[in-house]
């Protein structure tokens, strides 16, 4: 389902589910086939900055390349090993080989780092990549653009009261009322989504280092809220509330991290979402991810699936006081 | 082939004209003696000429006879026959007042039609329902739903419990035209699709098409739900009403000159909210949650030739928490005004002027952090419609429609921080023309036909944004090549089509009839919609410069036959199959609210639907009740699904049964029971896991679409119905229904997804979701006086 609908029509059935009778779900074993293994690329292309806009530039680039398995295969994915990766920064022309030297199927690079304009690092805003892997014979690619990223000086966090949310109650604690940006003259703002349709975020939270991974806690925005129309404005309240998925207690350690991840990703991610949470009522039907790994052979009959990105990432680390 | 239609149809008017003889024409109106309610569908016979003609749902009849002596008889199921012997030596008005047969015989028949007429009657693949059955039926939470009993019909199913809507005959459920006294009903559920808005109080009968529709009905591919408001009794004062779990209900009629004219108002209401206040949490205690409708009309005898009839709708669902308070609410609002006006005595006519509005608004906080989304289909319709009955063997209806639409597929204003942003589509306009002929003819006494050609012209017009969109792979977004603004009723695309309709009717006996049918409709509106169940939040476009009208080609083949010579037993068994072209579909992922390119996430495939269904009903005695079984499938291709290949649709079932039984046990009790079972719904399954960011998404290899089927349904439900006497006054009557849904408290799958372990996300699993996970028993006081 999609999010915009999610958030409406849960508090309507709320209502519903709640007083009269009793939904239910249970967990049922299924047979499922099992497909044949595929090549997963799953990594980013970075460039992080902290609360003052100094990028490290320098820190190691990690692409993980997995085997896809049965779905009920609960062990870890398997590493694909023995591959050669290579990544293009377009607006310099420069190839940089990832490596994967302890056999783990972590395709690394660690340097040497770049650290001039005219002469980009790995990874920096503004910049389109090309990924390139030879994998058992056969050779796959993908592009992807690093966008920019609204910088994030502080949280302002909020006492709230118990309350009920869908069947669960809230604890009574810290959620999150606004996220600040430091404007040219010093002052503060709420964050805004950066200027220009399209711009794409990934919100992450951690707790005491501990990041929320669960799927209905992946914090999407398409500009400023959950699709066209909403350019640069702040985040909108459901987006900034979300970035508390429970409620925080005095002295925890919070860190906000905003991935500018770009239009094409955000509809992956959407889907994936969609996809690992398809429940309910209003189900939308259950599809593949899209991938945007390309085999260079078109006539191959092998496909790798997975995603390639690119994302420029602010952060914010703040105790609750 | 269009011209071929034509010329047969030409051909056919001008064979009507028989051989000109002495003849005179009867006509009048059929009522009920006590209410003075039009009686829709008698049976109206001259014993010496053995021709007939039923009543039309305004309960008028026409019937040309030759010169002489003729004992005309009046029937109709539930009624005593009524009997007069007249002298036809010039054209006659008869209105005919029919008595309701004894209060215990009545109460047992199921139907209120003639007791053979499924056999002669030209129409097939027809179900028309009384509204004291729909009441008889085991109903959910026991608030009387007629949109569930449909349900049981052969031909007809639903993707699940709680979904809004119906399937027939392997159509979706923006393929029904449901009407509500001529008025478009664009969501008929109240509380996202567990009950209908139809107050059974006020409602007067209801008739599903689901093949061989006339030429008068279009707008839609698959079906036709007529549903008819009661006018009122124009002779007494009446109240009716009940309380239920969910809703409590009301309805006073009575005349408002007696005789002349009557007035019904009907209206219900949730009430579960009433009981926030005393909750002890403040969350709920702040909350709204409650639905209600209202029915209304009103009529009026102008004189023996007019008649008018105004007739409404209003409901509303509302919900609201928090603080600030997040509100949403939804409701449809209809109104028709209807003109009946006999010009002689066989030429009958109808002018509607209908309204009808579907909206919803969603709302928070206030112009500094906040939102407001509004969305609305609104449509203004003039219908004209004639019926002229030439002679006993032909009827002949011609007429028109025109209807101006307004969509407003959603627009939201929101602000952030006092910043103003608007997201979404602007609105949509189009004009609707339909022009149709048709006649039943009667051949000779065995043989019908029914024919007719229904021409739809529908324009999408400004003022808007014509979008204009690169053909690239299927199954992928779709980029905006050019954009193109059109002034006010400037027309951005026409789409012309002609529907030939027509049914055969052949009586192998008196019992046992051959009825076969072919028609073709189309459908110029396309509800948005992807989820499994449709959400009130979906929305309604038109056919545009990208949306294609849909059009669906479905021929039927039947054999009726009737059991004992009292018709005691009917029983029916029919084959369909249909096309269906230009059937929405969508990208993987698409985003249908709010999206001014909307149509760049829409695809366009083809359908296919075939069938067989079995019906065994026994109308009379203690014991009623019927069977329905329909085998069948329902299936779709698009370019970019299921590697092009055919596909079954979410709401395919192979195998769908219904029990329905019903027993009168004395004068004071009755018991009422369902069972269904249906075969479970197609989904998706995947073979893989992608492990991605940590996370576990599914994957087909295949990108194959509903590979699997999720476990069959079925259910029992049982009624009892305890009619008290209250011993003062014979007046009042009222009665304690305790009905049980899902006796046997099974969980029936609505679907099955998969998802990482909330504990673990790294360990999958496969989990059901059940609408309803138990047994739901409830109790419902009605009463009437």
């Amino acid at each position: 389902m999609n999010m915009k609908t999610k958030h409406i029509l849960s508090l309507g059935s709320l209502f519903f589910f709640f007083f009269i009778f009793s939904s239910c779900e249970k967990v049922i074993d299924v047979d499922l086939e099992a497909g044949e293994e595929q090549l997963i690329v799953d990594g980013f292309i970075t460039c992080f900055f902290d609360t003052v806009a100094l990028s490290s530039g320098i820190e190691n680039q990690v692409i993980k390349l997995r085997k896809t398995a049965p779905y009920f295969n609960n062990s870890s994915a398997a590493p694909a090993l023995g591959a050669k990766v290579i990544v293009t920064n377009l607006l310099s022309n420069i190839p940089f080989e990832f490596k994967d030297d302890d056999n783990d199927g972590n395709y690394t690079y660690t340097g040497p780092f770049q650290l001039s304009l005219t002469n980009p690092p790995l990874g920096f805003p503004g910049s389109a990549y090309r990924f390139d892997i030879n994998y058992k014979g056969e050779e796959f690619t993908a592009q992807n653009y690093m966008d920019s990223v609204p910088l994030i000086d502080s949280i302002k966090f909020i006492f709230q009261e118990q309350a009920i949310q869908g069947p669960d109650t809230l604890k009574a604690g810290y959620g999150i009322d606004q996220i600040l940006s430091r404007g040219t003259n010093g002052s503060l703002s709420p964050t805004k989504d950066i200027k220009g349709e399209g711009t794409c975020y990934w919100f992450k939270t951690f707790k005491n280092n501990k990041f929320y991974n669960e799927p209905d806690e992946m914090n999407l925005a398409y500009d400023a809220a959950f699709g066209p129309g909403s350019d640069n404005v702040a985040f909108i309240p459901p987006i900034v509330f979300s970035l508390a998925p429970e409620r925080f207690n005095i002295g925890d350690e919070i860190k906000i991290e905003c991935w500018s991840i770009g239009l094409p990703t955000f509809y992956f991610l959407n889907l994936a979402r969609t996809q690992m949470n398809n429940e309910g009522l209003f189900a939308t039907p259950a599809t593949n991810v899209p991938t945007n790994i390309v085999n260079k052979n078109k006539n191959s009959k092998v496909k790798a699936v997975g995603w390639f990105g690119a994302a420029s990432v602010s952060y914010v680390t703040q105790k609750v006081k | 082939m269009k011209k071929f239609f034509l010329i047969s149809f030409v051909s056919c008017l001008f064979s009507l004209l028989g051989v000109a003889q002495q003849k005179y024409t009867i006509s009048g109106h059929v009522k009920d003696a006590a209410s003075g309610e039009d009686i829709i569908g008698a049976s109206v016979f001259s014993v010496e000429s053995k021709l007939s003609v039923a009543a039309n749902i305004y309960g008028f009849y026409s019937l040309t006879l030759p010169e002489g002596k003729h004992t005309i008889t009046v029937s109709n199921l539930g009624y005593n026959n009524f009997t007069q012997v007249i002298e036809l030596n010039k054209n006659i008005l008869l209105d005919i007042n029919l008595e309701i047969r004894s209060e215990q015989l009545k109460e047992v028949e199921i139907t209120s039609e003639k007791s053979d007429a499924n056999v002669k009657d030209i129409q097939m693949s027809v179900a028309k329902l009384d509204i004291k059955t729909i009441q008889k039926v085991p109903a959910f939470l026991g608030e009387v739903d007629l949109i569930k009993v449909i349900q049981l019909l052969p031909g007809v199913s639903t993707v699940g419990e709680g979904a809004t809507g119906f399937n027939v005959r392997g159509g979706s459920i923006d393929q029904n035209l449901v009407l509500l006294d001529d008025a478009p009903v664009y969501n008929s559920s109240h509380l996202f699709g567990f009950f209908s808005v139809f107050n059974p109080d006020a409602v007067k009968d209801v008739k599903l098409y689901k093949g061989g529709i006339p030429s008068q009905f279009g707008g839609r591919l698959s079906s036709l739900l007529d549903v008819r408001l009661k006018d009122g009794n124009n002779k007494t004062y009446h109240a009716e009403g009940g309380i239920g779990l969910l809703f409590s209900r009301l309805s006073i009629e009575g005349p408002l000159v007696k005789n002349k004219s009557s007035f019904i108002v009907a209206g219900r209401r949730s009430y579960f909210d009433l009981f926030f206040p005393l909750s002890k949490n403040k969350d709920i205690r702040e909350s709204k949650a409650y639905f209600y409708d209202l029915s209304v009309k009103l009529n009026y005898i102008l004189n023996e030739k007019d008649r008018i009839y105004l007739s409404g709708y209003f409901g509303r669902d509302v919900f609201g928490a928090g603080n600030p308070e997040f509100g949403f609410d939804l409701g449809n609002a209809t109104g028709t005004l209807r003109w009946n006006h006999i010009y002689n005595s066989k030429l009958f006519s109808n002018v509607s002027l209908i309204y009808s509005n579907y909206d919803y608004r969603i709302g928070v906080g206030d112009n500094f952090d906040g939102f407001n989304w509004k969305a609305n289909i609104i449509n203004y319709i003039v219908k004209p419609e004639f019926t002229y009955y030439l002679n006993p063997k032909n009827t002949i209806t011609f007429g028109g429609s025109a209807t101006y639409y307004t969509f407003d597929p959603g627009k939201l204003l929101f602000y952030s921080k006092g910043e103003k942003r608007e997201i979404g589509s602007e609105p949509k306009y189009a004009l609707e023309n339909a022009l149709y002929a048709g006649n039943e003819q009667r051949i000779t006494g065995r043989l019908s036909f029914q024919y007719g050609l229904r021409f739809s012209n529908f324009n999408y017009l400004g003022k808007g944004t014509a979008y204009y969109f690169r053909d690239t792979i299927p199954n992928v977004r779709r980029d905006t090549i050019r954009t193109q603004t059109y002034d006010n009723f400037e027309t951005i695309k026409s789409y012309n089509n002609l529907e030939p309709r027509f049914s055969l009717k052949f009586e192998v006996s008196d019992q046992s009839s051959i009825k076969a049918s072919y028609n073709r409709t189309t459908q110029n509106l396309h509800l948005i919609s992807n989820a499994a169940a449709s959400t009130p939040l979906d929305v309604w476009i038109p056919s545009t410069n990208n949306v294609k009208p849909q059009i669906a080609d479905q021929v039927a083949l039947g054999y009726f036959r009737n059991f004992r010579e009292d018709n005691m037993y009917e029983t029916s068994v029919e084959v369909y199959y249909k096309e269906m072209k230009n059937q929405v579909d969508y990208i993987d992922g698409a985003d249908l609210l709010l999206n001014k390119l909307l149509e760049g996430e829409l695809m366009n495939g083809t359908g296919r639907a075939y069938g067989l269904e079995l019906y065994l009903k026994k109308a009379k005695g203690d014991f009623t009740g019927w069977v329905s079984y329909t085998l069948s499938r329902s299936e779709r291709k698009v370019n970019g699904i299921n590697n092009n290949e055919w596909y079954p649709n979410r709401f395919d079932k192979a195998h769908n049964l219904n029990l329905v039984g019903m027993y009168t046990l004395n004068k004071k009790l009755e018991f009422g029971s369902t069972f269904a079972f249906g075969t479970g719904t197609p989904a998706t399954f995947p073979t893989n896991r992608i492990e991605y960011q940590g996370y576990i998404i599914p994957h087909n290899i295949d990108g194959s679409r509903n590979n699997a089927r999720i476990p069959v349904y079925h259910r029992l439900d049982l009624s009892a119905t305890l009619h008290l006497k209250d011993k003062r006054s014979g007046k009042y009557k009222h009665d304690l229904v305790v009905s049980v849904y899902n006796v046997y408290a099974r969980k029936n799958p609505f679907s099955i997804y998969f998802r990482g372990n909330p504990e673990n996300p790294q360990q999958t699993q496969a989990v059901q979701f059940s609408v309803v996970g138990n047994i739901i028993p409830s109790v419902a006081y009605n009463f009437k006086f």
